[in-house]
């Protein structure tokens, strides 16, 4: 009787085992899966200055796996040392662009019209204001662009949440 | 007479049929909402497959060993029925060492059975730690290995305890052979 009691016991705690197995092993995987859709903050992959149109050009990636979509931006332009255009800030700029999972999207950042073309060491901080179908809130991603020689931005993949 | 069985049996022959393209059909829908439960459930079943003649194997002869043990009145030809033996020698067999060869025929099935549940097991090792690749269908492949593991949980636990009652039967058998 005692050997049945006994095995009984070791029954029931492999049947612990397996089943913490069982449970362990979905809702791992339920978990991976809600944790993929939590909503990414977009990146600026690249930024340079196209000087025809005096407009900024921005790669930005969205490594999420839900839509964003870019509602507005604003500027503000902070002068260097040689350039004699003064400083402004414009904001609520309108962009209304989508950029779906894993894509880069082409953001053209435009400058204050009739303003000087950017000379080294002006600073243009573009602030862009995202949203995703999850939640109606609006978030916001920095990225401070240093006009140096060449135009390209020191910090390419500057953007981070505010 | 034999038309209206006829009908029946075609109208429960669809139902049945019906009832597995619903079944396919609701797992063609749920694979891509819940891939790992689907893949549970596959291994589950169809280790249940390979695994239903061990389950009501080992399940008939705990119940007919509680009968034997509880006193009460059983059908040797039932047990006869269990066993592939030559009729001369099912007649003159004490019952204990029927018994006995009713567990000893489910081994064949047992030892099938833990061979595809010790492939499924190594495959799933070797996916877990990575020298096959996890990526594509290493979690699917888990998911199998557990819904295999429930069902070989309930097959060793019967076991085990189909075991336990031969020892109790050979003792007893010595009165028994006098009534069968």
């Amino acid at each position: 009787m005692s050997r049945r009691l006994l095995l009984t016991l070791f029954i029931a705690i492999l049947g612990l085992f397996v089943g913490s197995g069982v449970g362990g092993y979905i809702t791992y995987n339920r978990m991976m899966r809600s944790v993929q859709n939590i909503p990414a903050s977009p990146i600026v992959v690249g930024a340079e200055y196209d000087r025809e149109n005096n407009r900024l050009v921005f790669s930005v990636l969205n490594p999420g796996t839900v839509p964003l979509s870019l509602d507005n931006y604003s500027i503000a332009f902070t002068p260097g040392e040689s350039t004699r255009q003064p400083a402004y800030f414009i904001s609520n700029i309108p962009l209304g662009i989508t950029i779906n999972p894993m894509e880069v999207a082409v953001v053209y950042i435009n400058l204050k019209e009739q303003a000087l073309p950017l000379e080294v060491g002006d600073i243009v901080t573009t602030t862009i204001f995202y949203s995703h179908p999850l939640s109606p809130d609006v978030y916001t991603v920095v990225h401070p662009f240093v006009f140096e020689k060449g135009g390209k931005s020191p910090s390419d993949t500057t953007g981070g949440e505010k | 007479m034999s038309r209206w069985e006829n009908i029946t049996g075609g109208l429960v022959f669809a139902l049945f049929f019906l009832l597995l393209l619903a079944g396919v059909l609701g797992f063609v829908l749920l694979w891509p909402k819940f891939p790992e439960d689907v893949a549970f459930v596959l291994g589950f079943l169809s280790f249940w497959l390979l695994a239903n003649r061990l389950l009501f194997g080992y399940g008939q002869f705990i119940n007919f060993a509680e009968l034997l043990l509880d006193g009460k009145e059983y059908d040797r030809g039932y047990v006869a029925s269990r066993v592939s033996l030559p009729h001369e020698l099912l007649r003159n067999l004490a019952l204990p060492v029927l018994l006995i060869t009713w567990l000893r025929e489910l081994d064949k099935y047992k030892y099938t059975y833990y061979t595809a549940f010790l492939l499924i097991t190594l495959l799933s090792i070797l996916f877990k730690f990575n020298l096959l690749g996890y990526g594509l269908v290493g979690n699917y492949i888990e998911g199998t290995f557990w819904g295999a593991a429930v069902i070989t949980f309930i097959v060793f636990s019967l076991e085990l305890i189909a075991h336990t009652y031969v020892e109790e039967l050979i003792y007893m058998g010595t009165g028994e052979v006098e009534n069968g």
